[in-house]
């Protein structure tokens, strides 16, 4: 028991010193964000609480990068991201759904071609892809940014997976309800894969919120300019804002970071502990 | 990514915090990516960073699906914390592990933002990976046909590593 309770100990320690190591990086961000650029790196060597802690609060960076028209580009980044989840979970779910469930011809080649589709990073297809894109007229446009979102294939894969995990006695029943195949998705298949379909849509969301190569090809009118570009100009500037640089970062990362909170708990249970009692 | 990368970029200068923690332990400061022999280890103390909290989502997925009956069972027998770590958490969360292992690698192959952001491909040529030297080729540059032909290898690469990948995962779902 008392082996047990230091090994308890230790461990948390050992959380403890992590985690702060992974929030440290965090802190100085939000701290930079509220004080001088010039008081940021004042107090970076030798490192102390003021490191961490802004000595005169400011808000000149907020204010800076809302004068820069950062909002605007924080707005394009919400519209596509938001609209790729939605749009995207609803495609990716049915495909899953017809992946797992519905036996058709060339069922496995299709599952093939899905899983090859996300093993192969979007990166690498993005730059000849992008000169398609211009060839079909839909460069800069939003449509543009959101079409290489929708179709995940580890979304498809991981729902997959989940639908698989349904215990099959549960369509059954519904079929003998007289349900079809649509009524069946929506009625036990989606309320069961609950937790997965949440996760599905942080991966939609992600991987629009950070994509910075694609944008970057595909745009080249500011106006239409993801906040990530629109930061990495500030960054990359010839004179350097590095203030309201801070202050556009922490905003970036502050909207993921509120998504995921929010959204924590509903990791915890997952399709193993739901459905089937027996 | 661009937010991170930005973030490591100026903890990471030379007057930068990084360097004030070393300066804490008496350790000389460094010039991290000024430098052409630090560069690569930067690129990888912010691609590390990255990519641990994004692929950690995977595998707290994988860990809720474990049954605790499993623990239970292994405490009966005896098995102390570690014991169960390797005998119970490892072997259950193996496919969550080799999907992380080969996603995460292949996505550090195209690694290009930090790149395109930072460095520039420098100091003298060290950090021009692929990715970013493919995009460097095609559009700043003007070298369309290398660029194509370093995508080619690019993608047969990819391709190899999917091939292993995709291997190991079948073998995972005979088992089921």
């Amino acid at each position: 028991m008392h082996a047990s309770r230091t090994f308890r100990i230790t461990m948390t320690a050992v959380a403890v010193i992590v985690s702060l190591l992974f929030l440290a990086p965090v802190l100085w961000l939000v701290a930079s964000t509220f004080r001088t650029a010039t008081e940021t790196f004042a107090n970076s060597s030798p490192v102390g609480w003021s490191t961490l802690w802004p000595q005169h609060w400011t808000t000149v960076n907020l204010s800076s990068a809302i004068d820069n028209g950062f909002l605007r580009s924080l707005g394009n980044s919400i519209v596509v991201a938001g609209v790729t989840v939605v749009v995207g979970l609803a495609i990716s779910a049915m495909a899953a759904y017809a992946l797992a469930v519905i036996p058709f011809r060339g069922r496995s080649a299709v599952f093939t071609i899905v899983v090859l589709s996300f093993l192969v990073s979007f990166e690498a297809i993005a730059i000849p892809l992008s000169q398609s894109f211009s060839d079909w007229g839909l460069s800069n446009s939003l449509v543009a940014l959101i079409l290489p979102g929708l179709g995940n294939g580890l979304v498809v894969f991981t729902l997959r997976q989940f639908f698989l995990g349904v215990p099959p006695s549960l369509a059954e029943a519904a079929k003998l309800d007289g349900a079809g195949p649509f009524r069946t998705f929506w009625s036990v298949y989606l309320p069961l894969t609950k937790p997965a379909l949440i996760g599905a849509g942080l991966i939609l969301f992600l991987f629009q919120w950070q994509a910075y190569l694609w944008p970057l090809l595909i745009i080249s009118h500011s106006s239409l300019d993801l906040a990530p570009v629109t930061i990495s100009k500030a960054f990359g500037g010839f004179s350097t804002d590095y203030g309201r640089v801070f202050a556009e970062t922490a905003i970036l990362a502050v909207i993921p970071a509120g998504v995921l909170l929010a959204l924590q708990r509903y990791f915890v249970t997952s399709v193993a502990s739901t459905g089937s009692k027996e | 990514m661009a937010g991170s990368t930005i973030v490591w970029g100026l903890a990471l200068r030379p007057d930068g915090p990084v360097n004030g923690v070393l300066d804490l332990f008496g350790l000389p400061a460094q010039p991290w990516f000024t430098s052409p022999h630090q560069v690569v280890l930067s690129m990888i103390i912010l691609a590390s960073w990255i990519g641990i909290g994004y692929w950690m989502m995977f595998l707290i997925a994988g860990l809720n699906d474990v049954p605790p009956v499993y623990y239970e069972a292994a405490r009966l027998d005896g098995a102390g914390p570690i014991r169960q770590f390797f005998s119970v958490t490892i072997p259950m969360l193996r496919r969550p592990l080799l999907f992380v292992l080969v996603a995460d690698t292949v996505s550090n192959f195209v690694l290009f933002a930090p790149v395109q952001i930072l460095t520039d491909g420098g100091p003298n040529g060290k950090s021009d990976f692929l990715m970013f030297d493919i995009f460097h080729q095609s559009y700043e540059l003007s070298n369309p046909y290398q660029a194509s032909v370093e995508l080619l290898f690019l993608l047969v690469l990819m391709i190899a590593i999917v091939a292993v990948q995709f291997r190991l995962l079948r073998t995972d779902d005979g088992e089921e």
